[in-house]
């Protein structure tokens, strides 16, 4: 089975229509991919909706580098991981998306864990403001602590 | 699949659908909304809490309603009890060890380790643990070295932080002339290593108690030991000593 899966070339389409191809080793590494592989549902297009062609370039270019890396010194690995995942609030929230739907468990690794170095250490009012969204203005208002707190029907 | 539905029925008790709906800005519709991590799904959201020190943990209660009732639901748990739901190979970054544990007045301080395989569901790891042997025992820990061989004996673990312990050791006074007076000195020991500091001598309150905390800054990752002189007249103001 093996042996004949790496031989293979599926080709992903994202969202937009563009079409990338991956060797089927670095496809499976998304669960949802590789059962959809398995259960011979897959034809040689798989469509990837809910993702963008940037954030799938992104992940798959993170699954080539820890399918031929897994050899290499993990060290080596860890940087790429870290450096990886070091970019805006955006793009990690669409790779978060991406790698939780899509099921790769590498990934949602590596940026849940850059998410959690970004929170820790931060004031409530920066991550309020930071990764919530909310307006400056709108926490140094009075009834602010009331919308987040009170202003719900507990039923 | 059956396991698949499982996981879904605990997860719908766990986050009733009232839940979901306190945070305001959840998912964004539109696509040019601007998109904020706190967005993501709250199974993720909940997996980045877990990976924070304690410490955050509980800063981030204050952060919204909605992430108050997401820490305290029962899919945080903090990074030494970290559920299995998400373990990963090797990566999980501290696994709990055991606890220390020492009996009130007793010189012999015992660590208790918790079995790989057994769950731990709810251990103390506090300065003064006031759990029984046999209920420790219960809950799957066993001991290990009965009398840890510490130098010098006769301690008494006042607090520990990141593994290390902060204990202290009855001296004689030298400065009264009682005979039974003692002053307590501290130190501060990687019980790995079996190294030990000697703390330099704090500052003395005369007929005062004086509790003793242990801390890191996490700023500066320097470790700080303060202590609190407890008199029942005034608010206890807290002193640094190193």
């Amino acid at each position: 089975m093996s042996s004949s899966l790496e031989k293979n070339m599926l080709i992903l389409r994202s969202s937009d229509g563009e079409e990338f191809i991956v060797p089927e080793v670095v496809a499976v590494m998304s669960k949802a991919i590789k059962n959809m592989v398995e259960d011979e549902c897959a034809s040689n297009t798989i469509p990837v909706p809910n993702v963008d062609a940037n954030i799938l370039a992104m992940v798959i270019e993170f699954c080539k580098k820890h399918d031929e890396s897994e050899a290499e010194a993990a060290s080596d690995l860890k940087t790429f991981d870290s450096e990886f995942v070091n970019r805006g609030q955006e793009a990690l929230y669409d790779l978060i998306t991406a790698a939780n739907f899509r099921d790769v468990k590498e990934l949602l690794d590596a940026l849940c864990q850059n998410v959690a170095e970004m929170i820790k250490g931060k004031s409530v009012h920066h991550i309020r403001i930071q990764f919530l969204g909310y307006q400056l203005f709108e926490i140094l208002t009075s009834n602010f602590i009331w919308n987040i707190w009170c202003d719900r029907d507990f039923d | 699949m059956g396991d698949d539905d499982k996981s879904l029925a605990q997860y719908n008790h766990d986050h009733p659908k009232k839940l979901r709906n306190m945070e305001p800005k959840l998912e964004p519709d539109q696509p040019d909304q601007p998109r904020y991590i706190a967005h993501i799904p709250e199974d993720i959201l909940s997996y980045v809490i877990s990976r924070m020190p304690w410490r955050s943990i509980c800063r981030l209660k204050c952060v919204s309603m909605y992430w108050y009732s997401l820490i305290n639901s029962k899919t945080i748990a903090p990074s030494p009890f970290r559920s299995s739901l998400f373990s990963t190979n090797n990566k999980e970054p501290d696994l709990f060890a055991g606890v220390f544990y020492q009996n009130f007045n007793s010189t012999e301080p015992c660590f208790f380790s918790a079995d790989k395989d057994i769950k731990v569901e709810f251990i103390t790891l506090g300065s003064r643990l006031e759990l029984e042997v046999g209920e420790l025992i219960e809950r799957g820990l066993y001991a290990v070295d009965e009398n840890m061989p510490l130098i010098p004996f006769n301690f008494y673990i006042e607090a520990c932080c990141h593994g290390l312990l902060l204990c202290s050791h009855p001296k004689p006074c030298k400065q009264c002339k009682l005979r039974n007076c003692q002053v307590d000195r501290h130190y501060v020991c990687n019980p790995i290593t079996k190294k030990f500091i000697w703390l330099p001598k704090p500052p003395e309150y005369p007929h005062r108690t004086v509790k003793t905390g242990f801390l890191v800054d996490q700023e500066s990752g320097h470790y700080q030991v303060m202590q609190i002189p407890v008199n029942f007249m005034q608010t206890p103001s807290p002193k640094r000593v190193l």
